[in-house]
C-alpha cells in the first residue's frame, strides 16, 4: 500500500469510517502477527498482542502523525505489548507436566510424550527462533523476514546502526549453526526409530 | 593463527555484506567471484542463505480483523456516513467561525482601533499616585486627567468647588464653607456635611485659601464664586466621594459650635 493511500485510510478510519479501519488492520496484521510470533513463539499470545495494538491504534487515531509510516507505529506498540507481556508470562512447560500428571492425565511419560509430539509438530524454525538471544532474534526477523532496513530497525530499536549489524551478523550465524544441529539431530532420531 | 584467521575474516566480511544487502550488483558479482575460489567461504555462503530462507517462509496468520474492529465498537465506536458527515461539517463550521473572528479582529484593529475592547481601562487614583513621582510641570496635567475621569464616571458631577466667604482657615474644614456650582443630589434636604480630608490636604486648603483671601480686597462681596483654587477644582469631585455620614457631621458641628 502506497503512503498516499494510506494516509487517506487512515483519515477515513479516524472519522470513524468502518470499512477504511478493516482495509488498515488487512494490509497490516498479517505481518505483525508474524513478528510477534516470532519474538514470542506462542500463537495464542500473538493473537492477543496483535489483536490489543491494532484496538490501541485505531482508538487513537487522531494523535496519529501522518509524517510516519503507520506500520511503524503499529510495530512499536505490538513491541511494547510484547516485552509487558512476557514480563508478565511465565515458563509453564514443567508445570503443565506436572499439573496434567496429578490431575490424573495418565502416566508421567504418556504426558511427556504428547508434549514431544506438539513440539515436533510445531515449526522447527520457530523453535531455533526461540534459542537465539532476544535482540537477535529480533533483529534476524524484522531484516530477513520482514525487509525492514538497517536505519528502520536501528529506529524501532532505539539503538545505533552498528550494533543492529553486529546483532543481525551473529544472529544469522548463530540460527545457522541452530538450524544445522537440529536438523542432524532429526536425522540421528530418524536413524533410531529405523 | 592469526595469519590463518585473516582470509575467514575478509570472507566473513564479504559473506556479512552480501546477505546485508550492502553491495552493488557489480560488487556483490565480485565477490561472489573472490569467495569462488574458497570452498569454506561458499559453503558457510549456502548454509546461511538456505537459513535465511527458512525466515521467508510465509506464516499462516489468522483474520483477527473483526474481533479488532468489535474491540474498537466497543471503545470508541464507528459513525455511519450520516454522522461522519455532520462530524465533517461541524468541524467546518468552526474553521470558518475562527477564520472569521480573526478577520474581524484584524479588521477592526485596522479600521477602528476605538472599538478595540482590550485597550487599558483609565485608572485614575493610580494615575494621580503616579503623579507624586513626576516633575512639578507633569503634574496638574496627570491630575487634571485623573479628575476628568472621575467627574465624567459620577452620577451628579461637581463641576467647581469654590471656598465660601466664611471660611476660615483656622476652622476645620466643612462643606457649607464650600460652594458646588451645580448643586449635590439631596443637599436641599439634608444639612451640609463634614469632609473628612487628611491632614496635609486640609493644610493646603487653609494655606491656599489664605492667600486667596489676603490677595482679594478685604469686601466679602468680592470674593464669592472665585474659585478657592486648582487644587479645589481638581479635587472637587473626590471631596464629594469622601462625605462623611450625617451622624458624625452633627457631633462636628456640635464641637465647632462649642
Amino acid at each position: 500500500m502506497d503512503r498516499a493511500r494510506e494516509r487517506k485510510l487512515l483519515r477515513r478510519a479516524a472519522a470513524g469510517d468502518r470499512a477504511a479501519a478493516e482495509e488498515c488492520i488487512r494490509a497490516h496484521q498479517g505481518q505483525l502477527y508474524a513478528y510477534i510470533l516470532r519474538l514470542c513463539g506462542r500463537p495464542d499470545v500473538a493473537e492477543d498482542i496483535v489483536q490489543e495494538a491494532f484496538v490501541r491504534v485505531l482508538t487513537n487515531l487522531d494523535r496519529f502523525d501522518d509524517r510516519y509510516r503507520f506500520s511503524t507505529w503499529i510495530f512499536t506498540i505490538a513491541r511494547r505489548l510484547y516485552v509487558n507481556a512476557m514480563q508478565k508470562l511465565k515458563p509453564v512447560y514443567e508445570s503443565e507436566i506436572v499439573n496434567a500428571w496429578q490431575g490424573g492425565g495418565g502416566e508421567p511419560g504418556a504426558v511427556m510424550m504428547r508434549t514431544e509430539i506438539g513440539n515436533n509438530a510445531r515449526d522447527e524454525l520457530q523453535r531455533v527462533l526461540q534459542m537465539l538471544p532476544e535482540d537477535q532474534r529480533e533483529v534476524v526477523v524484522l531484516f530477513h523476514q520482514l525487509d525492514w532496513t538497517i536505519s528502520q530497525i536501528s529506529e524501532h530499536m532505539e539503538m545505533p546502526e552498528g550494533t543492529v549489524k553486529s546483532h543481525l551478523h551473529r544472529g544469522r550465524k548463530r540460527l545457522r549453526a541452530l538450524l544445522e544441529a537440529s536438523e542432524q539431530g532429526s536425522e540421528r532420531i530418524g536413524e533410531v526409530w529405523r | 593463527m592469526n595469519r590463518a584467521s585473516k582470509p575467514d575474516n575478509r570472507a566473513d566480511r564479504l559473506i556479512d555484506a552480501l546477505l546485508d544487502g550492502d553491495l552493488s550488483h557489480s560488487q556483490a558479482r565480485e565477490a561472489l567471484s573472490s569467495l569462488h575460489d574458497d570452498p569454506r567461504a561458499c559453503q558457510e555462503l549456502g548454509r546461511l542463505r538456505f537459513a535465511v530462507s527458512k525466515l521467508r517462509a510465509p506464516v499462516d496468520s489468522p483474520d483477527l480483523s473483526e474481533s479488532i474492529l468489535s474491540g474498537v465498537q466497543s471503545r470508541r465506536g464507528f459513525l455511519q456516513r450520516k454522522g461522519r458527515r455532520m462530524v465533517t461539517v461541524g468541524r467546518v463550521a468552526v474553521a470558518a467561525g475562527v477564520v472569521a473572528a480573526v478577520g474581524l479582529g484584524s479588521f477592526v484593529q485596522r479600521h477602528a482601533p476605538e472599538w478595540r475592547l482590550d485597550e487599558p481601562q483609565p485608572a485614575p487614583v493610580s494615575m494621580m499616585v503616579r503623579s507624586s513621582s513626576l516633575s512639578p510641570e507633569e503634574q496638574p496635567a496627570v491630575v487634571d486627567q485623573a479628575v476628568e475621569t472621575i467627574r465624567a464616571t459620577l452620577a451628579s458631577p461637581v463641576s467647581r468647588l469654590s471656598l465660601s466667604p466664611r471660611f476660615r482657615p483656622e476652622q476645620s474644614l466643612h462643606f457649607d464653607t464650600l460652594r458646588t456650582e451645580t448643586p449635590l443630589p439631596g443637599a436641599a434636604q439634608s444639612p451640609p456635611t463634614a469632609l473628612a480630608l487628611g491632614a496635609p490636604e486640609l493644610q493646603t486648603l487653609a494655606s491656599l485659601a489664605a492667600s486667596r483671601t489676603a490677595a482679594q480686597p478685604s469686601d466679602p462681596a468680592a470674593v464669592p464664586n472665585t474659585t478657592a483654587s486648582p487644587f479645589i477644582g481638581r479635587f472637587g469631585p473626590l471631596l464629594v466621594i469622601l462625605r462623611e455620614t450625617p451622624t458624625t457631621v452633627e457631633s462636628e458641628r456640635s464641637a465647632d459650635e462649642d
